[in-house]
């Protein structure tokens, strides 16, 4: 949802500058109105959007409660209880995100694992706090939250009637409206009502604003994990992607073990023989050993390229040497599709994600290169906020399997950087393989 | 000779055709997967078998389980393994049932022609070929009490020697001394190590490589 604010100023020429700055006071004024105005809007919306979720939320718990207190110790009873459970869960989503929007901040999420039957699941769920204290919130805004959010809406909506009351004071019923201290029951008397009105407006201002400001926080302290279970979460993520990352270091040594046995190896190996060969010849064909020995200084360069290879495929030497701009030109000029380059890098990344940069790069052209039939692949990286994002689009027929060896390798050594890839690839193309890699510590 | 080849890089595959067929053998099959081996092996009874070690489709250690396989169906089946690197279990693995006509050797001992066809020749004719590197770790002494500790340094290189699977005139010739005193320094080796005497070659070479994979 979009807020209505006070528009930002925009200078279109020098002209709107000049007339700007001629208007000093006016500046100020508005400077220290508009986060007043946003508090204001962002308060009411919370309040709007909670009436129909706090009505939600209690047709959620009452319902819920009950359907699972009739529910228990029946054996039809589990499937039920699992449904409750899960509705719970849905609900206390929503509440997190209408949260988490009045904050303006995300409103973390973390239960504990759920794995095994569903009877293992039941008690997990049961047993993790996080579904006490989200059910303890949608009893809170399911009861309370509605109260509060109807309150807010009749007590603006009674300013800004008392406000506009001049104009309709008269079609009242009993010829004007009672407040109390006096009737406004003529033009006279319905300004001063609405001059009242007026005043009240800071009171019902500070009043809403503690009231939800004071629901926002109890909603992100039942919401959101605690401390403990937060480090639990984060703790559990890092031991996977930990794995991820032994895992991927693994099958790259396994591959270079390879790579070797097959390559240079099995060509130094040949090498040997053809000399061994050509020296038994010599004596009686001279001819066919010289030829020997001419292979074998082919195979004796075949080797070293490939070591070559071998070596840059470990430590790419002129990203130690030049940086990640200059090893992903040089990459792009290699390519087997031609492939052009958008760099926009970053100053002092650190070396980790410049390397694994790369290899999302030169994984990527190897795959459009193999796989994607493209004429063309564009090769862009740049700053997002503290993130670097690295881009790979080419125009081929798509459908690249996210889950196949290089791509699980890549998604694994960025999601050992805390990074995140994703593979768009759908059939007929493009294919775009996108990796965000966290630069701040 | 007949030989049939296991191998699956066509690089070494053709290297091992050339050298083979230029050193006197016929090669009958030369394949690359083990189930095509094992089919080669009974079409073709060859008089001796080179295999490498990694083979399709895991590429670790097939050609061994191939090479048992095929002496489970054909007893005594000449075959000599190649491997990049030592691993004693395949070594220990192969010469399990006791019987001659088995070999394991680095693959870089083709470069060495003349030694590495005599390899299988010696292979081919129900002996044993076994790689100095193999050799040299299982002729560490597990202690003082280790009856190979007993042996004198003299003695040590005969030992080596045998335990590669050379017959005593080759050990002769290697270390330049008579094969009669080759004889008295294999009559003391034994005696030391309590192995049972015998008069053939390949039965004596047999008897240290098994005694060294106890």
């Amino acid at each position: 949802m979009r807020l209505p604010s006070a528009p930002e100023p925009v200078s279109l020429n020098a002209a709107d500058e000049a007339a700007a700055s001629s208007r000093p006071a006016a500046r100020p004024m508005m400077g220290r109105m508009r986060p007043l105005v946003r508090a204001f809007w962002r308060d009411l919306s919370y309040h709007l959007l909670g009436l129909p979720a706090t009505i939600l939320a209690f047709t959620v718990v009452v319902a819920g409660l009950s359907v699972a207190l009739t529910a228990l110790g029946l054996i039809v009873g589990i499937p039920l209880i699992a449904v409750v459970f899960a509705v719970f869960r849905w609900n206390a989503r929503l509440e997190r995100r209408r949260t988490a929007w009045a904050l303006g901040a995300p409103v973390p999420e973390a239960y504990r694992p759920r794995t095994g039957n569903v009877l293992r699941r039941l008690r997990i769920v049961a047993g993790d706090p996080q579904s006490w204290k989200d059910l303890a919130w949608l009893a809170f805004a399911g009861t309370f939250g509605f109260a509060a959010s109807v309150f807010a809406i009749v007590a603006w909506g009674t300013v800004l009637g008392t406000l506009v009351l001049p104009a309709w004071y008269w079609a009242l019923p009993n010829g004007g409206a009672d407040f109390g201290l006096f009737r406004a029951d003529t033009l006279g008397k319905a300004f001063l009502a609405a001059d009242l009105a007026l005043v009240a407006i800071p009171v019902v201002f500070v009043l809403e604003r503690w009231k939800t400001e004071g629901m926002v926080r109890l909603g992100h302290a039942l919401l959101s994990p605690s401390r403990e279970a937060a480090l639990a979460a984060r703790v559990q993520e890092l031991a996977s992607t930990r794995a991820g990352a032994v895992d991927a270091a693994a099958a790259e040594l396994q591959r270079i073990e390879r790579d070797l046995h097959d390559g240079a190896q099995a060509r130094l190996v040949a090498l040997a023989m053809d000399l061994g060969l050509a020296e038994e010849r010599f004596a009686r064909d001279p001819d066919g050993a010289r030829e020997l020995v001419a292979e074998a200084r082919e195979e004796a360069k075949r080797a070293l390229a490939e070591l070559r290879d071998l070596a840059r495929g470990i430590r790419p030497s002129l990203l130690a040497e030049r940086g990640l701009g200059p090893a992903l030109t040089a990459l792009a000029a290699r390519s087997p599709v031609p492939a052009s380059v958008d760099l926009d890098v970053p100053d002092a990344l650190p070396p980790p994600i410049e390397t694994a940069a790369w290899f999302v790069v030169s994984e990527a052209l190897a795959n459009a290169g193999k796989h994607s039939g493209a004429a063309h692949v564009l090769v862009s990286v740049g700053g997002l906020g503290s993130a670097l994002v690295v881009e790979v689009t080419d125009d081929g027929r798509g459908g690249a399997d996210a889950a196949g060896g290089g791509l699980t390798g890549l998604r694994r050594r960025v999601e050992a950087l805390d990074g995140e890839l994703a593979v768009l690839s759908p059939r007929g193309g493009p294919t775009t393989i996108r990796a965000e890699l966290p630069c701040a510590s | 000779m007949r030989v049939v080849i296991a191998e699956d890089l066509a690089l070494l595959r053709d290297g091992l055709i050339r050298l083979l067929r230029d050193t006197g053998f016929e090669v009958v099959a030369a394949v690359e997967h083990p189930d095509a081996f094992l089919a080669a092996v009974e079409e073709h009874r060859p008089d001796v078998c080179v295999v490498d070690v990694r083979l399709p489709p895991t590429f670790n250690d097939e050609g061994v389980r191939a090479a048992l396989e095929a002496r489970r169906r054909i007893p005594g089946l000449p075959i000599l393994i190649l491997s990049q690197y030592v691993e004693q279990t395949f070594a220990a693995e192969l010469f399990a049932d006791g019987r001659g006509g088995v070999g394991y050797l680095l693959k870089d001992r083709v470069a060495d022609v003349s030694d590495f066809v005599a390899s299988v020749r010696r292979v081919a004719e129900g002996g044993t070929a076994l790689d100095p590197e193999a050799v040299a770790q299982l002729l560490v002494p597990a202690g003082p009490d280790d009856p190979l500790a007993a042996l004198t340094p003299r003695e040590m290189e005969v030992m080596r020697l045998m335990a590669e699977g050379r017959t005593n005139a080759a050990i002769a010739a290697e270390l330049g001394i008579s094969a009669s005193a080759i004889e008295k320094h294999v009559s003391t080796i034994f005696g030391k190590l309590d192995l049972p005497r015998s008069e053939s070659d390949h039965r004596r070479v047999l008897a240290v490589a098994t005694y060294l994979r106890r």
